[in-house]
């Protein structure tokens, strides 16, 4: 059966403190929607499906492409990007959304990812290639090497995977898979492989790759199929060697 | 307690490791010891007073099964606050494992107080002429039954389980593919351990199979145990 409106129940939160609330939604459907064209039309006219008038909803957007990752939320209580999910491949029921539950909520449907980008500069997520004079042509990489280099590249700190880790949540310091993720990325790379020992001891600390409890949720919902876990057992081999190394030398 | 970066990753490391050696292989030859019943009561009594004769039998159970055991449950209680299991909203099936691994353990932890007790430190046990008779009065009571079936089952789960974990801790396996078989060697590995385990404890019960075995138990048992029962 085919929606003629589109039922919408968004969890709200007015500032980062106060407490949440549910609001509910309806408007007339039209072909090819998507959430992120859903919030824009209650935006336009900000009232709840009770006719009550309202305040537009809060919620980040920057590509609308499904590279940035800046509008990710739950949708249907899964995580992913809202400017990919279309109306009609949703159930015919009312859509729920909510913000990431693992990040400081702003406002809405706004998070701050803030705790994501400092386990980027934890793990030294760049290829350190500044200096005072011209350092030539970078070495070739290889097309198998540079294949999985670019899935990995992919990584658009979207937050899915920190999301439905069990690991990462106020209990735990865990810097959570994607920064994880990209140690592998640019240990790999053949001039960013000079800092390896770094970004390694960068992430054998608490918090690190060793509070990992391979539920592997990171995989499942992984809006771009980077292969966090195979990540992490490399990883897992590299900082093994480096903690050996450590303790008898070599 | 903070410690330094480079003890927490060590901790963390030993933590994996006593797992599968000393505490993983000290399983493995529980359970042997304890099939044993499979071939009579004065079998097993044999082989616990071989165990109990063993030169360095203190230093070896301190150092191989006690600080061990205690060093993991320690660590991996601590290890289990800093979970948020997620079943309710993800129920893929490796976080099943992950709560399960995690539930497993701490039910272990009453398992073990209550088992290391019942068997080893109570009046009775520590009075019992011998070993097997108790256990077969132990086990009589089907809640007993029951909640050592559960710890069977439990230790084997996060044994075998812990082994998915151990590969990808150590990097042992990496590649999806492999993961993906570790995960089912593993569970592999959890029945057939719950399988010997279980029947060793219907052994003492009198219900045991004898599976796989060359030969009958020796009939030497049984003229043994009557010329003491004579006495």
């Amino acid at each position: 059966m085919a929606r003629t409106t589109i039922e919408l129940r968004i969890k709200r939160q007015d500032t980062p403190t106060a407490a949440p609330y549910w609001e509910e939604f309806s408007m007339p459907w039209r072909a090819n929607m998507n959430v992120i064209s859903c919030l824009m039309e209650i935006r336009k006219r900000p009232v709840t499906r009770a006719g009550q008038k309202t305040t537009p909803i809060a919620w980040d957007a920057s590509c609308l492409e499904e590279v940035c990752g800046s509008c990710t939320m739950l949708v249907n209580g899964k995580p992913c990007q809202s400017c990919t999910q279309l109306v009609d491949k949703l159930p015919d029921a009312p859509i729920v959304l909510e913000p990431l539950t693992k990040f400081p909520i702003v406002r809405d449907l706004q998070v701050d990812r803030t705790r994501m980008f400092e386990g980027l500069k934890q793990v030294k997520a760049w290829i350190a290639i500044d200096g005072t004079h011209d350092l030539g042509p970078g070495p070739r990489v290889s097309e198998s090497e540079r294949e999985i280099a670019y899935a990995f590249s992919r990584c658009m700190t979207c937050g899915c995977c920190m999301e439905v880790c069990p690991q990462f949540n106020d209990r735990s310091d865990f810097i959570g898979p994607a920064p994880l993720a990209q140690v592998r990325l640019f240990n790999a790379h053949p001039t960013g492989h000079m800092n390896a020992r770094e970004r390694l001891e960068s992430i054998m600390g608490r918090g690190g790759l060793s509070e990992c409890g391979n539920a592997q949720n990171c995989v499942e919902v992984c809006p771009k199929e980077i292969p966090l876990t195979e990540a992490f057992g490399e990883l897992g081999r590299q900082t093994t060697g480096l903690w050996l190394k450590k303790l008898f030398g070599g | 307690m903070r410690v330094s970066d480079s003890t927490y990753y060590t901790l963390k490391r030993l933590h994996s490791l006593s797992g599968v050696v000393p505490i993983g292989a000290f399983l493995l030859e529980h359970f042997l010891t304890n099939s044993r019943a499979l071939q009579g009561a004065a079998a097993f009594d044999r082989a616990a007073a071989e165990l109990a004769g063993l030169p360095y039998v203190v230093l070896l159970e301190a150092g191989g099964i006690w600080m061990p055991i205690l060093f993991h449950m320690v660590l991996g209680i601590l290890i289990a606050t800093t979970s948020q299991a997620n079943l309710d909203r993800h129920g893929y099936a490796r976080n099943w494992h992950y709560s399960l691994q995690r539930f497993s353990g701490l039910f272990l932890v009453l398992y073990l107080v209550y088992h290391t007790w019942s068997t080893r430190f109570s009046a009775e046990a520590m009075s019992a002429p011998s070993l097997f008779a108790y256990m077969r009065e132990h086990l009589s009571h089907p809640g007993v039954f029951a909640f050592y079936v559960l710890g069977v089952i439990a230790a084997c789960y996060h044994f075998g389980n812990g082994l998915f974990g151990f590969a990808i801790h150590w990097g042992l396996v990496t590649s999806r593919s492999a993961q993906r078989w570790a995960g089912r060697a593993a569970m592999a590995v959890v029945v057939v351990l719950s399988l010997v385990g279980i029947n060793a404890l219907l052994a003492f019960t009198g219900h045991g199979l004898n599976l796989f075995q060359k030969h009958a138990p020796p009939p030497a048992d049984v003229t043994v145990m009557n010329a003491s029962e004579h006495r």
